[in-house]
């Protein structure tokens, strides 16, 4: 029986969809086991399915160096990030990328249960040695975890971290709480 | 699909970088858009395999693979102050490989006279062909390769990525019905080209 298999649906009313998801999950399709249109048109789907199947299934890797190429080309394009000034002796300059900063300072936050620091602004006034510093820092907060209790350990962490590894002093941090992810 | 990343790198003082958790897409995606690299390092580390599968399947040419996917990851990086929602960074990414990779299989492929709305000339390999491809998988490889290249992306979006007709949509820049139709028709013709295997 020849089977139009570019449509929707079989001369029967079945679905071919529906019909291809069956013999794909072997779900039963009582109406398929007695039609003569989805027998016919099971009989052209199945090798089609075996081959799909075993296709998909055939593992695909890519070349080990991939990642490596992607890494070169984007670490050679990077424009430099403004530099911070650290405190230090005088007449004699310490600056540190403010990229560089907000990878401590988010790994600081990192570090407080069920946080996971996101965006990380340093103000202007980082650019002045003799002030204070403020911090804005966006998280997502692990559902169940009291935003309250956890900003105030992200503030003693990133103000630890940021005067031991960096000896800026953090003034103001506001802290935005921009997700809640659930495990 | 995502997997874990964990690199731990003792770095001074307590803290550890990167850190021992496995961040998600959002996440990483807004650290890697202020430009921490290695950020953007844990997303092309956790998409790799799958945006070079699917580019290999688009392309079914391995080097031209890698290359479309490297330039896939370039572009992404590049483009990263353009995703709206940084939780959507997946299908964002795969878009970008897919149009990459089907530009690339529309250059190199001989213009044909046939749009994907007729009917597709008789190209059955013959018993001789099927026997030197060396079985069914390598039979539907070849018939995989007289499909549009459009038609080929959806078959490998929807029935070997397993995604939904509207995933498939969102990465193809069309809608789910579109996707549909191009999906029944590369059905027929698949079928029709493996009908020594019945």
């Amino acid at each position: 029986m020849a089977v139009n298999l570019a449509g929707d649906r079989l001369p029967c009313g079945h679905h071919i969809d529906q019909l291809w998801n069956h013999l794909a999950t072997g779900a039963p399709d009582q109406h398929a086991q007695g039609c003569e249109h989805c027998q016919a048109a099971a009989a052209e789907i199945r090798p089609l399915l075996t081959a799909t199947t075993e296709l998909a299934a055939e593992p695909v890797s890519p070349p080990d160096d991939l990642s490596g190429r992607v890494m070169a080309v984007i670490r050679a394009r990077i424009h430099p990030a403004p530099r911070i000034p650290l405190p230090g002796p005088a007449g004699m300059r310490l600056d540190i990328s403010e990229r560089a900063a907000a990878v401590v300072l988010r790994a600081a936050g990192d570090t407080v249960d069920g946080v996971r620091a996101r965006s990380c602004r340093l103000s202007p006034a980082a650019h002045d040695t003799s002030t204070s510093t403020g911090l804005q820092l966006t998280i997502s907060l692990r559902y169940g975890v009291p935003a309250l209790t956890a900003a105030r350990a992200v503030r003693r962490a990133v103000h630890a971290a940021a005067g031991r590894q960096l000896g800026l002093t953090l003034g103001h941090i506001d802290i935005e709480v921009a997700d809640i992810h659930l495990t | 699909m995502a997997r874990a990343w964990r690199r731990d790198t003792a770095c001074g003082g307590s803290l550890s970088w990167p850190p021992s958790v496995t961040l998600d897409d959002a996440t990483l995606v807004v650290r890697a858009r202020e430009g921490d690299i290695t950020a953007f390092e844990a997303l092309v580390h956790r998409y790799r395999v799958p945006v070079y599968r699917i580019a290999v399947r688009i392309l079914t040419d391995p080097a031209g693979a890698a290359d479309t996917a490297q330039e896939a990851f370039i572009t992404a990086w590049r483009c990263l102050h353009n995703i709206q929602a940084e939780q959507a960074f997946a299908a964002w990414l795969y878009r970008i490989a897919v149009t990459r990779a089907l530009s690339a299989a529309r250059a190199r492929r001989p213009q044909l006279p046939l749009d994907e709305t007729t009917a597709a000339p008789d190209r059955s390999p013959g018993p001789e062909e099927h026997a030197l491809a060396g079985g069914l998988r390598a039979a539907l490889r070849c018939a995989l390769n007289h499909l549009t290249p459009e038609q080929r992306a959806c078959w490998i979006l929807r029935e070997m990525e397993g995604m939904s007709y509207e995933q498939a949509a969102t990465i193809l820049h069309t809608t789910p019905g579109a996707v549909r139709g191009r999906l029944h028709r590369a059905r027929s013709q698949l079928a029709e080209e493996l009908k020594a295997w019945r």
